[in-house]
């Protein structure tokens, strides 16, 4: 996307609002504070609220709103909008009828892809048109070779899945039927193992998912 | 529902998108951060170190040469040599044609967003798609001057629309040899050999 004249514009971030002319902040500062928490009485502060705005504009910080920002950090604020560096953290787990289900300590997953940990193939060929209907392959990884001999053993592996029109299906652990984790804290996914061979080239694709080609389930009614 | 009308050999058949997202499937979790009385807290920026911009408090704006700011709307989109392209239409604007679809091209397509199909009208495709072919389209929501990579794929019971980008995939000889990354131990050996002391 370019200006009618061929140059390109310039994209920056701007500030537009800050904690201190937030809605809630200025309730507080100019009505008091909430007494009573029901949805009425917070209802007729903010009504309160936009006739001192229309009179005064004290949601704008004339020193503040407009400037660009270069550098920022990232903090977590309490509702007070008071910075808070000692958090605790708590893992809250939801249906898909959107119901909380469980509140547990947060589970730190580690990689599991290694050279301790190696990846290991199943050896089962599965065909490539049964699989796409079955799973959603939403992340890509190209496997490449380091040297002359794992040329030889990634093409060979290519080759294969490419004559049989197959994927493989690689997993973690001692069995190999561990999901991939790819990085620490990352999310855990089934993979799967896509060859392709033109001349003496090949292409390995590692594919991952961790979603099934299913459509959520309707509500009874 | 909104629905779009897709063509394919003299057959159409209408029927809305309805985004696919993971949590409507399996749900999800999500990490609750509370201070020291309970009170939960939410990500905020800090700028210069004493403004505190609470979520929604940042913009984006565009800017000429001359510092003046520019509406996206007055931008024109253009094509890597730098000519002018035009508009791709909405999946919504009129009959989308689709063709057969190559398997091989779905699974290098990087993938943007899943759509579940939703029609009361019949499906004409129905028997080839869940026979497991693929149907390929042209794929803008909204009217846009890039399009996407879409296929048409079905699970034998519901048909879904897959979007994304088919991405030209690389192939290695023999002379193309990635790097290895080096252990850990490697790296200690590397360390020892550089003198940070001398800066």
């Amino acid at each position: 996307m370019v200006l009618p004249d061929g140059s390109a514009p310039e994209t920056l971030r701007v500030i537009k609002g800050s904690a201190t002319t937030a809605v809630a902040h200025l309730c507080d500062a100019l009505i008091g504070p909430l007494e009573s928490p029901d949805g009425t009485a917070e209802l007729v502060r903010e009504i309160e609220l936009a006739e001192h705005i229309i009179k005064s504009d004290p949601e704008v910080d004339l020193e503040l709103h407009g400037k660009f920002i270069t550098d920022a950090d990232r903090v977590y604020v309490n509702p007070q909008m008071r910075p808070v560096f000692r958090l605790k953290e708590e893992e809250h787990i939801f249906s898909a009828k959107r119901e909380l289900v469980e509140k547990r300590t947060p589970r730190v997953v580690l990689s599991n892809i290694a050279e301790s940990d190696m990846v290991k193939w199943s050896g089962k060929m599965l065909p490539k048109r049964a699989i796409v209907q079955k799973v959603l392959l939403t992340k890509k990884y190209q496997v490449k070779h380091i040297n002359g001999l794992t040329f030889s053993f990634l093409f060979d592996l290519a080759k294969q899945l490419d004559e049989k029109e197959a994927l493989m299906p690689v997993g973690a652990g001692e069995k190999g039927n561990q999901p991939l984790v790819m990085s620490d804290g990352g999310k855990p996914y089934r993979a799967f193992l896509e060859g392709r061979v033109r001349g003496d080239s090949y292409c390995l694709i590692l594919h991952l998912t961790d979603q099934e080609l299913k459509a959520p389930q309707k509500d009874e009614a | 529902m909104r629905t779009a009308e897709f063509s394919f050999k003299g057959k159409s058949w209408n029927a809305g998108l309805s985004k696919l997202n993971r949590a409507d499937v399996y749900g999800w979790s999500e990490i609750q951060r509370h201070d020291q009385e309970g009170q939960t807290c939410e990500i905020a920026t800090l700028v210069e170190g004493r403004h505190v911009l609470p979520s929604g408090s940042v913009s984006m704006l565009k800017r000429d040469e001359m510092g003046n700011p520019v509406k996206t709307s007055d931008l024109i989109g253009v094509d890597r040599q730098g000519t002018q392209v035009d508009k791709q239409p909405s999946v919504y604007a009129g009959p989308v044609q689709l063709s057969k679809g190559q398997l091989d091209d779905y699974l290098a397509m990087a993938v943007k967003a899943v759509y579940v199909m939703q029609s009361d009208d019949e499906n004409p495709f129905e028997a080839q798609l869940n026979s497991g072919e693929l149907l390929q389209l042209q794929f803008n929501y909204r009217e846009d001057y890039e399009a996407d990579d879409a296929f048409m794929l079905s699970n034998g019971n519901d048909v879904f629309l897959v979007t994304g980008q088919v991405a030209e995939l690389e192939f290695l000889s023999q002379h193309q040899a990635e790097s290895p990354i080096e252990s850990e131990g490697d790296a200690e050996a590397e360390d020892e050999l550089m003198d940070f002391s001398m800066f």
